[in-house]
């Protein structure tokens, strides 16, 4: 091999294709060798330094992915927790409105009775002697024809 | 796992020595760390990192049925990485108004070369690594995910391209433009 090892030639040897005399050329160069040394020394340094940082982020991430995983007992359970509710609603919707109507029922009574009250003439104590003197168009009129 | 004795070649990957797709527990427990790096450096978004590798184990876990065992399982899952990597790359170019919002995760700081170095031969290593991080944002997506996959996760060339869904030969032409690219954006440092 002719001369020192070109650019190319130096990304390939760092891509792992190295041929018997470039490898030759490079044990016995100074210069050459410390070029793909240098190229070799960066991207193991690289690697190192990517696995190292995300290293320091990745840790309990699986905790999270296997939440996501069995992801699908947890969809029966809202299934299961929709069936649920759709049974339930319609009971609960037809006692309330059983005690709804129990209430209305409840207030009208109430609302007679106060009615009934509030309508009086006079006193509830009174109201036999009323009715002893109450008038009678029936009997008024009977005196009159015998005048 | 117990290996399904229907599937032939099912039982091939459960007899090597990573768990078969059936034990999935023990499957994310190996490869999450993997698939997280993965997603980390390609993306450099730690949120978009982490929705990335739960979509990857997702996929495969509602998948895995179809896992036939033709590669390994890392190639099978790196496979869906990528495949995500790239929906991801193509969706933030949509977006253009988050470019901005969104800051790039850089190396951390604190991480120090591993060797005994002294503090100066520290410093120019730390300071390399740097100029290749930033170099490797520049590089297209598929000569980034090849120089990753090559550089990071150490996969040998015939398990990117089986990864990448590519040739071998194509895998070399990325690798070689991505090296040559980030060798002149470096220059002298490497």
């Amino acid at each position: 091999m002719n001369g020192h090892l070109s650019s190319e030639q130096i990304s390939r040897w760092a891509m792992g294709e190295r041929g018997a005399a470039e490898a030759e050329h490079v044990g016995a160069c100074a210069e050459c060798g410390a070029k793909v040394a240098r190229i070799e020394t960066v991207l193991a340094h690289f690697g190192g330094a990517v696995r190292d940082w995300s290293s320091g982020w990745a840790s309990g991430q699986e905790a999270l992915l296997l939440r996501g995983a069995t992801r699908e007992p947890a969809r029966w359970l809202l299934a299961a927790a929709a069936i649920v509710t759709l049974v339930l609603v319609p009971v609960y919707w037809d006692a309330r409105q059983r005690k709804r109507a129990e209430e209305v029922a409840a207030d009208a009574v109430l609302m007679e009775r106060v009615d009934r009250a509030v309508s009086r003439t006079v006193p509830e104590t009174m109201e036999p002697l009323i009715e002893l003197v109450s008038y009678e168009p029936g009997i008024a009129e009977k005196s009159e024809e015998k005048r | 796992m117990e290996p399904s004795a229907a599937c032939p070649r099912m039982v091939a990957a459960a007899d090597m020595e990573n768990p078969g797709v059936q034990d999935f527990d023990a499957v994310v427990r190996l490869y999450w760390p993997r698939i997280f790096r993965f997603t980390l450096a390609s993306s450099r978004d730690r949120d978009a990192a982490e929705t990335l590798t739960q979509e990857c184990f997702l996929r495969a876990y509602r998948g895995r049925e179809r896992f036939r065992g033709d590669s390994s399982l890392q190639t099978w899952l790196m496979q869906i990485a990528i495949n995500l990597v790239r929906d991801y790359a193509r969706r933030r170019r949509l977006q253009f108004w988050r470019r901005a919002e969104l800051a790039d995760a850089d190396l951390r700081a604190d991480w120090i070369p591993d060797g005994e170095l002294s503090p100066e031969a520290r410093a120019l290593v730390k300071e390399r690594v740097s100029a290749v991080w930033l170099a490797v944002k520049k590089l297209s997506e598929r000569q980034r995910t090849v120089f990753l996959l090559r550089f990071v996760e150490e996969m040998a060339l015939f398990e990117i391209a089986e990864a990448t869904g590519t040739r071998i030969g194509t895998v070399k032409a990325h690798l070689f433009r991505a090296l040559q690219s980030i060798r002149e954006q470096v220059g002298e440092k490497i």
